[in-house]
């Protein structure tokens, strides 16, 4: 098979699955990963390491890679539980090894994995607690502890291979690209993605939509990642796609990372002045265009009785001045501001924490109170209600917690796992005191509080958000970490009118002002 | 004047007896706050003098209620700045109190008839009509001693009712408190039934693993130490229970077919639609059901009537009322209706079982029939949806507290420490109250057959289950009360 055709059929085909390679072909895709050398070093010490993800996550694969360093040395090694119906041999051999304090690597996808704990949970309490031990702490949010457990999990689901620091994207599409050229017989337009996309600008061009797709903090396996960029190469060998070149086939394939990648088109991209220019073909004629004149305009005259042709003709042209045009990046600047402003969470959470969490604080407020501009103190607001059909009219509030009770943090890899690519995907804000009482601020949730703080409705939001505040502020209630708020005052918000009126309770009587 | 016998105020009153039904369904004023009233009274046995509340909270536009200026004068020592208090401030409170403590409108201008939004055992109000005698029903269910005690929902629900410094109860503080908190308290000691008083069938059974379940579980999941969620969750669970007994007791006491409950995740699927609506239609016929075999078995106990058309003929022409006019108005419609049932009914008893609930319905229950008190309770509840009078046709649409309600019912320990996965859960939803979520299509296809739905439901109901299934599935985890992994399977576990 040629190198094309071994790529080509790696979207969304058997061959993104590792199980259906032979060594050399493993060979010519293997990216080192840091997780390798982390496990490697890990069962030398005798670890029984759960490799655990999902489908095409690379758990097989990594195994294979790995196969030479931790051959001959009498470790337990399963590279497919998936395949198992029943556990009772190789929870045997787990228990087993967990015993004798031998090392060991599972390979296991997230549901059989959830399954083969069952097993354990039943053959083994000790285990199964180590077990769970070990899934709550490879991810922290403290300052890691450097020891390990006798049980490691590593979840790919974990691992983002978009990462900054890895630049693993580029290096697989330099990798697909070698590989190509080295076949005997290229085809026109093959030759032409590969020529265009080893050039330092468009390929920089091409690495920037793949870390905005990255923003949306989503989980890509590694078979997304071959799959997009075997199609962004070889789209045009295909019936369906003949012909269409690179610029084109990034926002036409179906695949996680190209549906993420789509969202950033730059179709969607309108400065007038040059949609003008493009369509009329006036200035952008003449130079600046790295692999030459586009030779096909809207402006044609083989378009005027074909709309559709020419608009088609438009976008494709324009796909095309972003990757392959000097000023494309000026298209850029032009993506969606709450783009960069989520960037800037994660950013600013390491930076100015404090600031953050006043932010986020204020936004939980008005989740409730819309009026409220308080950053100092988050309110537990309660409501009672025992006819389901009607919606509760009013929310109480006496107690608060003071926003130097509360921390923000982001998640990172524990200590011993520190090297794996990784990518925060969301906040933590938590008890100082008690950890265990905790709001996870996912992308979207950050999205949404960003909103509301900027004067979105609260209303017109789903339920769920309210509802996972509600439940938060409870347990911050319920675990005795609140405290009453000043001069006995109780807040009562109309959740109809929007409005607050607060009673204050001292010694038995009521009062309606906050001093006496 | 004593009051003179009456056929069938009698025959009702023996229906809703606790050997047959054991509550009264008939009324459209019955609230989950009267339920709540019911229920947590027999728990704690105990009732409060509420009566200075009750003046706070009755909006000063209702005939008899107090002004405020006079709610300054009495209540001056609990004001702090006496009887100097802007009375626009006391109005605004009094407005709130009422959204506060009677969302639900059963707070009226009449103290005895009034029940609340109660987060206290202090708001525990005596016996008022709207309850029903459901407090008892439940109550009665909790306190049935297997292997040895009673249900620890009732010891979960007085702990709860304990709590006195919630941010809600804390509010009423000063009025309860004023002048005295010791005189206001009515102790009655907790009533447990004995052993022999309690009707006991499977549909109880199930009932009463639920409440276990529940509480068991919300000690599990920590949603214990908060008394409003345990109230909230106990009285939505006691709710959910009355409506799953009056559908369900056909099935249970007679061994007539269980009706299954199409549970709609709201995609807008006309087949998953219709056969919900179906289901629930066929729940309301069930209640129906419920009342002809009960009054069947009645009759069948009377040596003066054998299963001949004239013994049942004589039997009606024998039937007393209370006056003239009701003699007049029922007798014939009695005999009309038996005379149209002998037509199609082989036992001449089991058609004039038929006639007896019809009239029962038409004379008795002209406010509200039981199959009606289905629906109420069921939108009251979460249950059923469209609320609002003006969606006549009714379906089952879990609201969310409901759907984590039940779940909980029915999650035993190992569920909630390990998790479920969401096929087996749908099959314990299947076999603990036939509702069917749709993760086994064929197992609930065939339900739904053998209940007579699926051949009246237009679509493709087998493929639309498994959508229906997925959507149910989407909810859960939008809870936060699952996992979806790659493979498509959902784990639910909770948070």
């Amino acid at each position: 098979m040629s190198n094309v055709n071994f790529i080509k059929k790696l979207y969304n085909g058997k061959n993104c699955y590792s199980d259906h390679m032979n060594r050399d072909q493993l060979e010519l895709l293997h990216i080192h990963s840091a997780v390798e050398d982390i496990i490697v070093n890990l069962v030398h010490k005798n670890k029984i390491i759960f490799l655990t993800g999902n489908p095409g996550d690379g758990k097989t694969f990594i195994i294979r890679a790995i196969e030479e360093s931790i051959k001959g040395e009498g470790f337990y090694i399963e590279t497919d539980v998936n395949k198992v119906e029943k556990y009772e041999t190789i929870v045997a051999s787990i228990v087993d090894c967990f015993e004798k304090n031998k090392g060991a690597i599972i390979a296991v996808n997230e549901y059989p994995f959830y399954k083969l704990q069952r097993e354990i949970h039943s053959a083994s309490q000790i285990l199964y607690d180590q077990i769970q031990l070990a899934k709550n702490t490879c991810i922290t949010y403290d300052i890691s502890d450097k020891r390990t457990g006798d049980i490691i999990i590593i979840d790919l689901n974990e691992r983002n291979l978009l990462d900054d620091k890895s630049n693993i994207p580029e290096q697989i599409l330099d990798k697909m690209c070698s590989l190509i050229i080295q076949d005997s017989y290229i085809d026109r337009n093959v030759e032409y993605n590969v020529k265009a996309l080893s050039d330092t600008f468009v390929k920089s061009q091409f690495l920037t939509l793949v870390k905005l797709a990255m923003y949306r903090y989503e989980h890509y396996a590694i078979r997304d990642i071959l799959g997009a960029f075997s199609f962004i190469l070889t789209a045009c060998l295909s019936d369906e796609y003949k012909g269409l070149r690179y610029y084109d086939a990034i926002f036409e394939g179906d695949n996680p990372l190209l549906n993420a990648i789509k969202q950033f088109d730059p179709k969607y991209l309108s400065k007038l002045s040059l949609d003008e220019e493009l369509w009329n073909a006036s200035s952008y004629n003449d130079s600046g265009w790295k692999f030459g004149i586009p030779d096909d305009w809207p402006s044609l005259l083989k378009y005027n009785d074909d709309p559709d042709g020419a608009l088609n003709c438009f976008i494709s042209l324009k796909r095309r001045f972003y990757f392959e045009h000097k000023d494309g990046s000026e298209l850029l600047q032009l993506q969606p501001k709450e783009i960069s402003e989520c960037i800037n969470f994660f950013v600013n959470c390491r930076k100015d924490q404090r600031a953050l969490k006043q932010k986020i604080i204020r936004a939980l407020n008005k989740l409730f109170q819309p009026s409220s501009d308080d950053k100092k103190a988050l309110y537990i607001w309660t409501t009672h209600r025992y006819d389901m059909s009607k919606d509760p009219l009013v929310s109480i509030s006496k107690k608060s917690i003071g926003y130097e009770d509360l921390e923000l943090l982001l998640p990172q890899p524990s200590d011993w796992l520190k090297d794996m690519e990784y990518i925060p995907n969301h906040l933590l804000l938590r008890s100082s005191t008690n950890h265990s009482v905790s709001l996870v601020l996912d992308v979207d949730f950050l999205r949404t509080l960003d909103a509301v703080d900027n004067g979105y409705p609260p209303a017109l939001l789903s339920p769920e958000y309210e509802q996972k505040v509600a439940r938060f502020l409870q347990q911050l209630d319920d675990n005795g970490l609140t405290e009453e708020n000043d001069s006995g005052e109780v807040m009562i918000a109309s959740r109809t009118r929007g409005d607050v009126f607060s009673v204050y309770i001292r010694d038995n009587k009521y009062s309606f002002e906050e001093d006496e | 004047m004593a009051t003179k016998y009456d056929y069938l105020a009698s025959l009702s009153k023996e229906l809703l007896d606790a050997k047959y039904l054991g509550f009264t369904p008939t009324s459209n004023s019955t609230k989950p706050p009267h339920i709540a009233n019911g229920l947590f009274r027999e728990c704690v046995g105990e009732y409060w003098d509420t009566e200075m509340i009750h003046k706070w909270i009755v909006s000063e536009q209702k005939d008899n209620a107090t002004p405020s200026e006079e709610i300054v004068s009495e209540f001056k020592s609990i004001l702090s700045r006496k009887d100097l208090e802007n009375i626009n401030n006391i109005k605004k409170l009094r407005f709130l109190f009422n959204e506060i403590f009677n969302p639900d409108n059963t707070v009226y201008p009449k103290y005895d008839f009034s029940s609340y939004n109660i987060t206290t055992h202090w708001l525990i109000h005596s016996s008022v009509a709207p309850e029903g005698k459901i407090g008892r029903f439940i109550f009665e269910i909790l306190s049935k001693l297997i292997d040895g005690k009673r249900s620890p929902a009732i010891e979960l629900i007085n702990n709860a009712l304990k709590e006195e410094d919630d941010d809600i109860s804390h509010l009423i503080r000063p009025i309860l408190a004023f002048p005295s908190l010791d005189t206001k308290k009515h102790d009655n000691e907790v009533r447990f039934p004995s052993e022999e008083e309690i009707s006991w069938d499977k549909c109880k059974q199930t009932i009463r693993t639920g409440f276990d379940n529940l509480a068991r579980n919300l000690e599990l999941v920590g949603e214990s130490k908060n008394s409003l969620t345990v109230l909230e969750r106990m009285v939505n669970y006691a709710c959910f229970s009355t409506y799953y007994y009056l559908v369900q007791s056909d099935a249970a006491i007679y061994n007539k077919t269980r009706i299954p409950m199409v549970f709609d995740a709201g995609l807008e699927l006309e087949s998953i639609k219709k056969s919900s609506e179906k289901s629930f239609s066929l729940a309301k016929n069930a209640v129906e059901d419920f009342f002809i075999d009960s009054i069947e078995q009645i009759l069948t106990q009377e040596e003066r009537l054998k299963n001949t058309v004239p013994d049942c003929q004589r039997f009606i022409n024998d039937m007393c009322f209370s006056t003239n006019e009701r003699e007049e108005e029922i007798k014939p419609s009695i005999q009309s209706f038996f005379q149209s049932f002998i037509q199609d009914d082989k036992s001449p008893v089991h058609a004039l079982a038929r006639a007896l609930q019809l009239v029962l319905y038409t004379f008795e229950y002209k406010n509200n029939s039981p199959s009606d008190f289905c629906r109420v309770l069921g939108v009251r509840c979460g249950l059923v949806a469209p609320k609002g009078n003006r969606a006549k046709v009714k379906r089952y649409l879990f609201d969310s507290f409901i759907l984590e309600t039940l779940t909980l019912s029915i999650m035993s320990e190992e569920d909630i420490q390990i998790g479920i996965e969401f096929k087996e859960l749908g099959e314990k939803f299947t076999d603990f109250y036939n509702i069917l979520l749709g993760t086994d299509a064929h197992k609930e296809y065939s339900i739904l057959q053998e209940s007579n739905i699926s051949q009246s439901t237009p679509g493709d109901l087998r493929g639309d289950l498994t959508i229906n299934a997925q959507s149910i599935a989407e909810m859960y985890l939008s809870l936060g009360l699952g996992h979806k992994y790659a493979d498509g399977v959902t784990i639910i576990k909770w948070r």
